[in-house]
């Protein structure tokens, strides 16, 4: 029996139109679009959620977009709030067999490519250690690099030392430690006792001697030119990854000096607040003490590479509940990163009235907090990292009232001050050893780089986070042994199954524009339902209006300078009337919003050489949003840089009930 | 009334191209010094419960495991897996995740989604649960809950 070309489309037309069919649906998956907004995405945004986790392919200043996971509270927060953009959604009914599909593959390419830009990372990293290396050996200048000290670092470390006091191989006691030198004392005392009951009275001196020939017998077990780059999944060979093991070598190295020289914390690494501890928290506390000095026991003699950090991160902890119990107020390890977010006592006091909510919330944040860690249920780890984090954002805001230079944004769930990487302890190994292992090193990270670029460049028309985020839906789709989208039978597979599981294909190259693509999905894929959510300020003009529906209260919200809902964003440039809910009057306003961006321009002109050029490009931005508004079309909408977590989580409660 | 159509055919002529083009440059951008989820993950962090955190820190590990294992032998060495299981603890504020049933729990769960079975699957379990009975246990709790 033979078939002809015509019986063969003919019987595929109407396998589709079977097979196209929607499935019995029992999830849903969500289409998200995003309007448009100055400066991040002036031309929308899309993201595809599966429960609460959103998935969306971000643009990145390296040129490459990546896949990026969010939580759908963070993620909402971030977009219709800080960014001010209506969302909408499109949910499209799925069979629970598809939303486990296509979550597991989104799943899937979302850490193949943390995995790849972290091997990346990584590859960098250990370039520059042995530049470096090279460097001592031969004084080389051309092997020099400024940024070493900035990139490679060993954490946690900066609790106990100065960022030099390891340059010189003088790790004894730092000056910096006189808050109470008895609790401190006692502290390591009582460590070292344990600590020698558990492994001997010889442990600590022969673990120092044990990292010291590690150090000194370091070796560069590295070859990976005979695998491939990436393999089918794309996640790349694993690699022996000589900076994490020298960094972790030497941090271990100096968690067991703090504990051989009873180094204690440093004065500026402790938090001391002015609250008060209740009788049922010092319980509690002391019920933590004995979890986290078992945990010390445990890390300290651990497998775990990192087990020098987590030494370190529990004696600091211990430190500071030691002092809590020893002063009957609140201690903490100062939790904020090195590369924390600063703001300066001007810009607080610029910004004062605007930064007062985000004080509140956090004083309303750390009380919760704290009448958590003694509630019956008691308090674990994570609980007292919160509860950490929350009374250091707590007592960092405070220093603005105080006229101090404050960090805005930066704590880290677990303390992680560093401090650079020695030089003076080298492992030994020859010239021709480094020289080889960086070439080898050199030759592979281009590969790499080349590699993923290829796979991960942006383009504004091929390559964006609509055409990405489709793309990777068909591909879902492929089966196991079909590995690319160009493989013989992949189109029609894509085709095929896509139309059975989502209602029709969609080809990534068809769909470039984030607004036609909500319209195509909403048109094609079986979406059961659409939402609208507003932004921030479109949610609360509505309510306002709702109150007062008076053409006083619209002309006061109109414009930025009587507004009651937003206060000028520097981040924005300059405007005057809000053009997203005033289509009719949208190419007037953008009149009045044109000419205060060539004023701004202007004036830039002159300042240039005082601010760097910064009201310029603000001015020109401002012009460039606003002479779509000349044609009705919108795409700023005003962003805030202060508005609180808890107006969000507040807003979607009202919501709900409502 | 003629004069304002002439003047919208003129600024529609400039300004549609150009609403065009700022309307396909798409996506959202984000520099790498700062990205915008790394911005606003401490105000999110500290602030009132989000409710489920052991379970998010389960199901981490979990997906973590099982890319782990998609690109790793059973007999590989898991130095490089330990690290990845204490960024993701670090994340979560848990520094003594050893300590942790939840993530041996993970652990097991992650095993299963990858569909490692029989001697493998005994194999990575062995190795994973650091010689430790109780860990083996967690492990398998995890896998059989999946």
């Amino acid at each position: 029996m033979r078939f002809g070309l015509p019986t063969f489309f003919a019987a595929i037309a109407l396998a589709s139109l079977v097979l196209a069919t929607p499935t019995l649906s029992a999830a849903t998956i969500g289409y998200l679009y995003i309007e448009a907004s100055e400066g991040n995405s002036s031309g929308g945004h899309v993201a595809l959620q599966f429960g609460d986790e959103i998935f969306h392919f971000q643009h990145h200043d390296s040129g490459l977009i990546r896949l990026i996971r969010q939580d759908q509270q963070e993620f909402h927060y971030q977009y219709r709030y800080l960014q001010n953009r209506p969302l909408h959604i499109s949910q499209i009914a799925v069979s629970e067999q598809t939303f486990d599909l296509l979550n597991r593959h989104f799943k899937l390419q979302f850490l193949a490519q943390e995995q790849q830009f972290q091997q990346l990372h990584a590859l960098q990293n250990q370039r520059l250690l042995l530049r470096r290396w090279i460097y001592l050996k031969t004084t080389e200048p051309a092997f020099w690099d400024t940024d070493f000290s900035k990139l490679l670092r060993l954490n946690a470390v900066g609790l106990f030392y100065d960022e030099n006091a390891l340059a010189q191989g003088d790790n004894t006691h730092t000056t910096d430690t006189n808050h109470t030198p008895s609790v401190c004392a006692t502290l390591m005392q009582k460590l070292q006792h344990t600590v020698a009951l558990q492994y001997g009275p010889n442990y600590l001196p022969q673990r120092n001697a044990q990292i010291n020939a590690q150090i000194e017998a370091f070796s560069l077990g590295y070859s990976p030119l005979t695998q491939p780059i990436l393999s089918k999944d794309n996640f790349p060979p694993k690699l022996d990854d000589i900076a994490s093991r020298f960094t972790d070598l030497l941090t271990g190295m100096a968690a067991v000096n703090v504990l051989q020289s009873a180094q204690c914390i440093k004065n500026t690494a402790l938090l001391l607040t002015q609250e008060p501890l209740s009788g049922a928290d010092k319980i509690y506390l002391r019920k933590l003490h004995e979890q986290l000095t078992l945990g010390f026991i445990n890390t300290l003699n651990s497998q775990r590479p990192d087990w020098g950090l987590a030494v370190l991160v529990n004696i600091a902890r211990l430190t500071a509940l030691e002092q809590s119990l020893h002063s009957g107020y609140w201690v903490f390890v100062d939790d904020f990163g090195d590369d924390s977010i600063w703001l300066t006592a001007e810009q607080y006091a610029a910004d004062a009235a605007q930064i007062q909510p985000q004080i509140d919330e956090a004083r309303v944040n750390f009380n919760q907090r704290r009448n958590a860690f003694s509630s019956p249920e008691g308090m674990n780890e994570t609980d007292y990292s919160q509860l950490e984090m929350s009374a250091n954002r707590y007592n960092e805001l405070l220093k603005g009232q105080r006229k101090q230079r404050l960090r805005y944004l930066g704590e880290k769930a677990l303390p992680s001050q560093s401090v650079a990487l020695p030089e003076w302890l080298a492992p030994k190994l020859s010239l021709a050893q480094l020289t080889t292992a960086l070439n080898q090193l050199e030759h592979y990270g281009q590969q790499l780089s080349q590699t993923l670029a290829k796979q991960y460049r942006y383009d504004l028309i091929s390559r964006n986070c609509v055409t990405e985020l489709f793309r990777t839906i068909n591909l879902a789709f492929l089966s196991q042994d079909t590995s690319t989208a160009e493989a013989p039978g992949a189109l029609l597979q894509m085709t095929l199954e896509s139309g059975k599981r989502l209602g029709a294909y969609l080809p990534a190259d068809d769909n470039v524009i984030p607004f036609l693509s909500y319209k195509t999905v909403q048109q094609r894929y079986t979406v059961a339902n659409s939402i609208d959510l507003n932004s921030y300020r479109g949610l609360h003009l509505a309510q306002l209006l709702k109150q007062n529906d008076s053409w006083l209260t619209g002309i006061r919200e109109s414009n930025i300078l009587t507004s009651t809902l937003y206060d000028y964003n520097p981040d924005d440039a300059l405007f005057v009337f809000f053009t997203d809910d005033n289509w009719l009057l949208r190419p007037v306003f953008g009149l009045f919003n044109t000419a205060a961006g060539v004023s701004q321009s202007l004036f830039g002109l002159f300042s240039a050489p005082f601010d760097a050029g910064k009201n310029l490009e603000s001015g020109l931005t401002g012009v460039l949003m606003s002479l779509p508004e000349l044609a009705f079309f919108n795409i700023r909408k005003g962003s805030y840089r202060y508005l609180p977590y808890s107006q969000f989580l507040q807003d979607e409660k009202q919501v709900n009930f409502d | 009334m003629n004069l304002y159509i002439n003047y919208l055919k003129q600024t529609l002529l400039i300004t549609v191209p150009l609403s065009l083009v700022l309307s396909t440059s798409a996506c959202s951008f984000s520099d790498s010094s700062e990205s915008i989820s790394d911005s606003t993950s401490s105000i999110i962090s500290s602030p009132s419960s989000i409710s489920g955190k052991s379970k998010k820190y389960q199901n981490e590990i979990a997906d973590y495991t099982m890319a782990y294992v998609k690109s790793s032998k059973p007999s590989d060495n898991y130095t490089n897996f330990l690290k990845g299981i204490s960024d993701i603890a670090a994340k979560k504020g848990i520094n003594n995740w050893e300590q942790d049933a939840l993530t041996y729990m993970g652990i097991g769960k992650g095993l299963k989604k990858a569909g490692i079975e029989g001697v493998a699957y005994e194999t990575y379990k062995d190795n994973f649960a650091g010689g430790s009975a109780q860990n083996r246990e967690y492990i398998q709790n995890g896998y059989d809950s999946e």
